[in-house]
Order: structure tokens, then C-alpha cells, then sequence
């Protein structure tokens, strides 16, 4: 059996490491028939180069702008409706709760092209809000957020009411400290998706200077044609691309692994 | 201090002292308040999910492009999908692409659970296994362009110390789908061994030792007892199938493009190009719902064989 741990293992671990080797390698270690194993140069001057070839450091201020904002959006707006859900006895809760969730129904490819027109319209094309409004609808978050709220017991908020507090105050003060756990969860998710995303960028941001990471990198490697394209420069972008979602991964994998689980348990 | 109850406030509290304000809890509080709260994620979805989707409609029976044409087309856009090669191109390397992805999916994921059941460290593999889950497709799709170089990448090197001749996978017609295949399993690696390990750990353990003390084998107890326990988990992993082979996108964008002579061309990605590379929004709206309608027909019959095939416990 541990053979087939490690040697998964293996398989798992091995592109990352080809990925790191090569972003130390050269032009003519790429171009070595048979293959070079081991850089015969570690040319940390790739990692500059990276940024010749693209405006990189503005795409990394976009992608983490962009991120950082729909996290924190998305993480306000579904805890105020999960709690409402959650807790509050409203009018017509339980058939919007359901039509909302039915929402997740619906394939993505099909509102893909009104949303464009929409953005198009608005003109929002190339702006930041143009990417970051549209993504602020989670279902999943708020139906994951109102599961957690659920299971809270109701005598913090009823303490909370004989003191006097305002349905806000109870919300801001009390709900939303309460749930640091499930908001992290669902807030890496939402940063981890953002960062990650390809289709929705590659959409609206059609200017060099707006785009994301991924986009970038894709733009990198498809106009230069893949016969002329500098492998170790494009493996150095391709490092600092991923090397944020991994150190947040390292020290909060738990939050990861459950994350990514429960929202696919739907 | 008293207790008052008053009958026409849906709550009331004890007078404390000198905190004597009642909380009422009326049903127009808790409406205005309730509606309030929502209210966020309801205009959100209403503009950008609800009126897309109506507008998706309309657009599929509309001849138009973003630079200002418009025409009423009736059900053109539909027809011409069933004279369109590349759709029915896409739709059969979709169906080559499910093939592959699901047994071989199933199958690792299977294996990598069963393997990490028994033993220490789990949580250090769970960890590693699921670094591919967390990367960016877009960097995964460009390293494994770099492994699958023909004369001196990764996989052809490896393979020749064992003898084979590797194919140049990503531009060879008959192999680029099964190499994105791989990757696609790659990627899928941790989080599917997690869920498959998640309902290996819920076959209760009687049930094993029962099947060994009759003399079942290895092979046997997985068989008749592993498996039927295992098939709503893998109900779940073949439903998320169904539903999300059709808009497989990123990773077959950045490494083929649709692939050498569209042996990897992909329902999504062909609505993409129809949409913003040709620009034309009513045809590519059209193929949206085909696709959508698809799905739900699929999930609908796969939902109803589930009766037969899928092993409850209660």
C-alpha cells in the first residue's frame, strides 16, 4: 500500500518540481536533446526577465485588487443573507432561500453572454468593478454560511436582545465574530477561485494592464506560439503565479481540504 | 422587577433594572429587517443571473454581435447547430474526453483512497495530493505542456528509459485528447480521494470482517462489499460528471487551443469562439441551451437508473 502512496506521491509532486527546475534553466537547456535534468546554469535572471515580458507586476496588483475585494464582498454580502435565512422569520424566506439556490442549477455558459452584454453595457469593460460585481453571487457561500448559522444556538442572540442591541448590532457584533471558522472557509474559497480564474477575465479585460495573472500568463504562452516560447521565464511566472494560493495553502490546509469538500457536497 | 407578557408583540422581555426597553419583535420588523439583509445578494442575482437568463433566450432566437446588429432569426440559430461539423465534433471529443476522464478518475481516485485508508502520515499526503486541486489550470496546462514535449520533455524521457517511444502528445491528432485527459485526472486527484476515502471510511467495519471471517479474499471483499457500499459516493462522482464535462474550458484553451485539427475541441470552448471570436452572440447563445438542456436531460435519466444500480444503507 505505501507503494502506491508514494508513488501517487510522486506523481503528484513531480510537475511541480520540473516546474521549479525550469524556471532556473536556459534557452539551450531547453533546446538539449536529450533532456537536461538539472539546470546547468540556476539563471535567477528569468525571473526578471518575466517581468520584459509582461506588465507582471501590475497583473499581480490586479489579481490580488480584484480577489481581495471580491472575498470581501462576497463574504458581507452571504453572511447578511445567511443569517437572514438563517434566522430571521420574514415574509417568503424559505421559497427565495430555494429559488436562490436553484440558481446553482443553471450552467454557467448559458448567462456567460447577457452578463457580457450587461458589463458591455454598463461600461464596465476593462474596469475593476466590471469583474468583481458579477462574481459577488454565491449560492454556495450563503447556503454554506446559513448552515453554519443554523447550527449557532439562539440564546446569543436572545442575550444580545434583552441588552438592548439592534438587529445590527447583533448581526455585526455577535454573528459575525461567531463565525471566523465558516468565514474563512468560505473565504478561501472565493479568493482561491478569483485568483484562479481564467474565463471571466479573459472576457472583460481586453487591455495588457488590467489583466489578471492567469490571463496573463495564458496571453504569454498562446500569442508567442508554443514552437518560440521561453520555457524558463514562463516557468518562473508560472511559480510566482501559484505562490500565493500555496503559502496560504500551507498554513491553512484544513480550512482548504474542508472548503473544497463541502462545497461539493451540494 | 416584573414579567410582563404582552400579547400583541410576538416577543417581549423582562424589565432589567434600569434597562427597561422592550425588544419587540414585530412581523414588519422582522420583514423590513429580513428583506433588508438579503436584499445584497437578491438585486445581485437578479441582474446578473435571473435577467441574463432571460435575455439568453432571447438573444439564441436573434442574429446578433456586440457592434450593433440585431435580427429577429427565428429558430435559425438552432438549425444551423445540427448542419455545424464543429458542434458535432465537439460534442463527440467530449464524450471521448468523459470516457477517459471518468474511468481513469474513478479508478485513481478509488486506488489513492483505498491506499491512504490504512496509514500514518495521512494528513501529509491528503495535503500533497491536493496541491494539483488548488493550482491555477492555467499554470498546470502550461507545465504539462512542458512535460509532454516530444524529444526532451518529462514523460517521453521517462518512457524512453523503459523502452517506449512517447508520441508527441499535444500535436498528434489521436493522443492530444487523452494527454489532456491525464492532466484533467491529475488535477482532480486530491479532491476526489477525499471524497472517495470519505466514503470508504463510512463502510462500517463489521461488514468487512464479517465477508473475511466467511473467507472472503482481498479481491472479494472489495468486490462485494467495498464496492456496493462505495456507489452513492460514486453516484455523486458520476452526476458532477455529467454535469461538468460540457464546459471543460481552461485547461484545453492554454494547451491546445482545441487541438490539432480540432481533436480537442470542446462544447465550451467552441461557444467561446463562436461568441467572442466570431462574434456571433445569438448562435453562440443558441448553443448554450442546447448545452444546458443536455445536461439536465442527462442528470434527469442518470437521477431515474439510480434506482438500480446506486446501494443505500439504512
Amino acid at each position: 500500500m505505501y507503494v502506491l502512496v508514494i508513488g501517487g506521491a510522486i506523481i503528484t509532486a513531480l510537475p511541480f518540481l520540473w516546474m521549479i527546475l525550469g524556471s532556473f534553466k536556459s534557452h539551450s537547456d531547453f533546446a538539449h536533446i536529450p533532456m537536461v535534468w538539472l539546470p546547468t546554469q540556476w539563471l535567477f535572471s528569468n525571473y526578471g526577465e518575466v517581468f520584459n515580458l509582461m506588465p507582471f507586476g501590475r497583473m499581480y496588483l490586479n489579481s490580488v485588487f480584484i480577489a481581495v475585494c471580491a472575498t470581501s464582498g462576497i463574504l458581507i454580502t452571504s453572511s447578511m443573507a445567511a443569517y437572514s435565512f438563517a434566522r430571521i422569520k420574514f415574509w417568503g424566506r424559505d421559497v427565495i432561500f430555494l429559488l436562490y439556490l436553484g440558481t446553482i442549477m443553471i450552467p454557467g455558459w448559458v448567462t456567460l453572454i447577457p452578463m457580457f452584454v450587461v458589463i458591455k453595457n454598463l461600461g464596465w469593460l476593462n474596469t475593476y468593478q466590471g469583474l468583481i460585481v458579477p462574481s459577488l453571487t454565491s449560492p454556495m457561500s450563503t447556503f454554506l454560511l446559513r448552515q453554519f448559522y443554523l447550527s449557532i444556538p439562539k440564546d446569543f442572540e436572545d442575550a444580545a436582545h434583552i441588552d438592548g442591541a439592534s438587529r445590527l448590532r447583533v448581526f455585526s457584533q455577535i454573528m459575525i465574530p461567531l463565525a471566523k471558522p465558516a468565514l474563512l472557509t468560505v473565504g478561501l474559497m472565493t479568493f482561491m477561485a478569483n485568483w484562479n480564474s481564467l474565463l471571466w477575465p479573459l472576457i472583460i479585460m481586453t487591455k495588457p494592464e488590467m489583466q489578471t495573472i492567469p490571463l496573463g500568463l495564458s496571453r504569454l504562452a498562446l500569442t508567442q506560439g508554443w514552437v518560440r516560447v521561453e520555457w524558463g521565464p514562463l516557468m518562473a511566472a508560472n511559480l510566482m503565479a501559484i505562490l500565493p494560493i500555496a503559502i496560504i495553502y500551507a498554513f491553512l490546509q484544513n480550512y482548504f481540504i474542508r472548503g473544497i469538500a463541502l462545497s461539493g457536497i451540494k | 422587577m416584573t414579567v410582563s407578557d404582552s400579547p400583541q408583540e410576538s416577543r417581549s422581555f423582562r424589565r432589567l433594572g434600569s434597562r427597561t426597553r422592550k425588544i419587540s419583535r414585530t412581523a414588519l420588523g422582522n420583514n423590513i429587517a429580513g428583506w433588508l439583509f438579503i436584499s445584497p445578494v437578491v438585486a445581485l442575482v437578479l441582474i446578473f443571473t435571473v435577467y441574463p437568463l432571460y435575455r439568453s433566450i432571447i438573444l439564441s432566437f436573434r442574429e446578433w454581435n456586440p457592434l450593433g446588429m440585431d435580427d429577429y432569426v427565428g429558430l435559425a440559430n438552432y438549425a444551423a447547430i445540427l448542419k455545424d461539423h464543429l458542434f458535432l465534433t465537439a460534442y463527440k471529443n467530449a464524450l471521448a474526453y468523459a470516457l477517459y476522464t471518468v474511468v481513469a478518475g474513478l479508478i485513481w481516485g478509488v486506488a489513492t483512497a483505498l491506499a491512504l485508508q490504512n496509514i500514518k502520515y495521512r494528513g501529509f499526503f491528503r495535503a500533497l495530493y491536493y496541491l494539483p486541486t488548488i493550482t491555477s489550470s492555467v499554470a498546470v496546462a502550461l507545465f504539462w505542456s512542458l512535460i509532454y514535449q516530444p524529444d526532451n520533455g518529462l514523460l517521453n524521457t521517462v518512457l524512453r528509459y523503459v523502452g517506449i517511444e512517447g508520441p508527441n502528445w499535444l500535436v498528434q491528432t489521436n493522443t492530444a485528447m487523452i494527454a489532456v485527459s491525464i492532466v484533467v485526472v491529475w488535477v482532480g486527484t486530491g479532491y476526489w480521494m477525499v471524497i472517495f476515502l470519505a466514503g470508504l471510511l463510512d463502510i462500517p467495519a463489521e461488514y468487512i470482517d464479517a465477508a473475511k471471517v466467511d473467507g472472503a479474499s482481498g479481491w472479494q471483499v472489495f468486490r462485494f462489499v467495498t464496492l456496493p457500499q462505495l456507489t452513492p459516493t460514486i453516484f455523486y462522482y458520476l452526476t458532477n460528471a455529467i454535469i461538468t464535462v460540457w464546459g471543460a474550458f481552461d485547461i484545453i484553451y492554454v494547451m491546445t487551443s482545441g487541438g490539432p485539427a480540432s481533436s480537442t475541441l470542446m462544447p465550451a470552448l467552441h461557444l467561446y469562439r463562436m461568441a467572442w471570436g466570431e462574434l456571433r452572440m445569438g448562435y453562440a447563445s443558441a448553443l448554450a441551451w442546447v448545452m444546458a438542456l443536455l445536461i439536465f436531460v442527462l442528470t434527469a435519466l442518470f437521477f431515474r437508473s439510480s434506482n438500480w444500480w446506486v446501494h443505500y444503507e439504512r
